[in-house]
């Protein structure tokens, strides 16, 4: 017998799973935002280009480093906090940022 | 490698095999591509039978270029803001006096006249005007271009299609990270010896072991990958929002460096002869440029910037700038920004890395070994996925689709290029056409192949004979499409080269499916544990 038929129920068990949204959509989105904010905060070095350049080279790693602890973390109210705290400490200065308060 | 509970390995197991599961083959589709496009230019002179006769950009252009900036002046004198200049793989020399102009979205889009030229006796071999997205095709370069878009962007428009292989990028580093994390034994199974007990552990270590393999590439073609898609479908707009205040033109000036106080006057253009010469100087590029770009030609404040590929001295494709009135050289100039800087050095170094071109002819080599090795670890790991649903009739439909796509994929790779050769032999204008058609109709093929033979066995070898003899085909069909063989190819070794790879490649698909290449009995060896529950878990794997 096959491990797959020992579970049959839980095939799509995931779908109902907090663990399954934080890891699909709010880490996207997550990331997006710390991407948008680490332009605001990183040095712009000699070239005036570092803060515009990290950012988007370095999205792919933020995403999987964001989708990995969501998913390796056993704590899931801590998943949900960090998840919170990165969301707002990252989404403040971008929403700041959008409304012109930097300027 | 690294120690996790129980239920967080259940959780990656899952992750890693539904993710390939349901993107596995799209993945796969990807990743061929990419693979064989390390090899683009090498194939865009095969598919034109060699370079054309002729110096190129090292050559006499001077005249030519000056009649045809006379002639674009009077069309329209904004199209000579900015002209780029360039051969393709075939050897022609393309180049486009353009303007700048938004569209009815408001986005700035490239509008002039552009110019195909005879390398030898630079005649305009053909002429188009317009919006650089709306001009026809350069049939010369077709083959290449599209198995480059395949690679790219699937063929999707865009940006659909580059968000796609970004997402496809993501999941390949989830599968290769996920499977690192599951793995427990890393450097056992770099020399792992795939089991002959039966067909699922022979699966399963020929998957641990081509993956071991490949395990840092597949992340680092990945991440790059997934950086060159989402760099300006998402990376750029939403770092315009926050750091630009939504103005992506203002970003893109930041990035491509804030340009020199303009002064109309006019003056005539130095010309490029001298400036090639003395940009191949060792200290400077150290080469015939692959690209030439003059911005405000015929006036005071023009300015030429020359590109080169990378050198055994130097790993990054180089920039090098040129007063456009006099020829003076200006300096090498960054790819991004107007000084040097860490964001320009990563930027070269993510290139290289992903395209493979840092040591040359040999990382190309590797970079496409690992890429094929990658595809196998896909296929297997379907394989796998589906070897453990014997039972479930949905993904034994898989099963055979897994083979089609996986054989079919080359198979109409093949179709697009017998495609191409036929119609640009004899009627150019329809390369792109013939092209399409040619992988629709290996694509069909395959399918046809794929559902006629039941037996995975028989499928497999026909496949296999199927794709060698495609392979062997392409040198014949080149040489008699072409009308000659290997002789005059003025050093050109990119068509000898790829005949014979292309013939050897065949060979050993035709020499597998024979008796001389025995596949595994699987069975021979009985199991230790064959039962209980720890001979289902090494079942399993």
């Amino acid at each position: 017998m096959s491990q797959a038929k020992q579970f049959p129920s839980h095939k799509f068990r995931y779908l109902w799973s907090s663990r399954f949204w934080l890891a699909g959509p709010a880490t996207l989105i997550v990331s997006i935002i710390i991407m948008a904010a680490m332009s605001l905060w990183l040095p712009e070095g000699q070239g005036k280009i570092n803060h515009v350049v990290f950012p988007v080279v370095l999205f792919p790693l933020i995403w999987a480093v964001v989708f990995f602890y969501v998913v390796l973390e056993k704590n899931i109210k801590r998943v949900w906090a960090v998840m919170l705290a990165l969301f707002v400490l990252n989404g403040l200065p971008v929403l700041a940022s959008i409304m012109g308060w930097l300027a | 490698m690294i120690n996790v509970s129980k239920e967080t390995a259940r959780r990656l197991l899952d992750i890693h095999g539904w993710s390939a599961a349901l993107l596995g083959l799209a993945l796969y589709i990807v990743v061929f591509a990419g693979a064989i496009v390390v090899f683009s230019h090498e194939i865009g002179a095969w598919s034109v039978s060699g370079h054309r006769s002729g110096e190129g950009l090292a050559g006499t252009i001077d005249q030519r270029l000056a009649e045809l900036a006379t002639e674009v002046e009077k069309i329209d004198k904004n199209y000579l803001d900015e002209v780029t200049f360039f051969p393709n793989a075939a050897g022609e020399i393309i180049t486009f006096f353009h303007t700048h102009v938004k569209n009815e979205k408001g986005q700035l889009r490239e509008k002039g006249i552009r110019f195909v030229l005879d390398p030898k006796s630079l005649d305009i071999i053909s002429r188009a005007e317009g919006l650089r997205e709306e001009m026809p095709i350069i049939s010369s370069g077709f083959l290449e271009r599209f198995y480059v878009d395949l690679h790219v962007k699937l063929h999707a428009p865009d940006p659909i299609g580059v968000y796609m292989t970004g997402i496809l990028g993501l999941i390949l580093l989830v599968a290769a990270v996920s499977g690192f994390i599951l793995h427990r034994q890393l450097i056992k199974d770099i020399f792992l010896s795939p089991r002959l007990s039966s067909r699922l552990l022979n699966t399963r270590d020929r998957h641990n072991l081509a993956g071991t393999w490949g395990i840092v590439f597949s992340i680092l073609l990945a991440f790059t990958g997934a950086f060159f898609s989402f760099a300006t479908t998402l990376g750029l707009p939403v770092i315009a929002i926050t750091a630009f205040g939504g103005d992506q033109e203002r970003a893109m000036v930041v990035l491509l460096g804030e340009p020199e106080t303009e002064d109309t006057t006019p003056k005539q253009f130095v010309g490029f002869e001298g400036i090639i010469q003395q940009a191949q100087q060792a200290e400077l590029g150290g080469s015939v440029p692959v690209f030439i770009s003059v911005q405000h030609w015929g006036r005071v404040d023009a300015r030429v910037s020359t590109v080169h590929s990378p050198t055994p001295e130097n790993m990054f494709f180089t920039t090098h700038h040129f007063e456009g009135a006099t020829g003076k050289y200006l300096g090498e100039k960054p790819g991004l920004g107007t000084v040097p800087s860490a964001g320009n050095t990563v930027i070269g170094l993510m290139g290289v890395l992903h395209f493979g071109v840092f040591a040359g002819l040999l990382s190309r080599i590797i970079w496409l070994s690992l890429g094929l090795a990658t595809c196998y670890v896909t296929l297997t790991g379907l394989q796998l996925w589906v070897t453990r649903r014997k039972n479930n009739r949905l993904w034994q439909s898989l099963s055979r689709l897994i083979s089609i796509i996986g054989y079919g994929l080359p198979i109409s790779m093949i179709g697009a290029a017998i495609g191409f050769l036929f119609s640009y032999s004899r009627y150019t204008q329809y390369v792109e056409i013939w092209t399409v058609n040619g992988f629709l109709i290996g694509i069909v093929f395959s399918f046809l192949v794929g559902l006629l033979f039941k037996s995975s066995e028989r499928r497999k070898n026909v496949f296999q004979q199927l794709t060698g003899l495609g392979f062997i085909s392409l040198p014949i069909i080149r040489s008699i499409t072409s009308g000659h063989g290997w002789q005059g190819y003025h050093g050109s070794s990119a068509v000898m080269s790829m005949d014979i790879s292309l013939i050897i490649a065949g060979l050993i698909l035709l020499l597998l499916t024979t008796n001389i290449v025995q596949s595994p009995n699987f069975g021979r060896k009985k199991l230790k544990k064959s039962s209980g529950y720890k001979g289902l878990i090494e079942e399993q794997g």
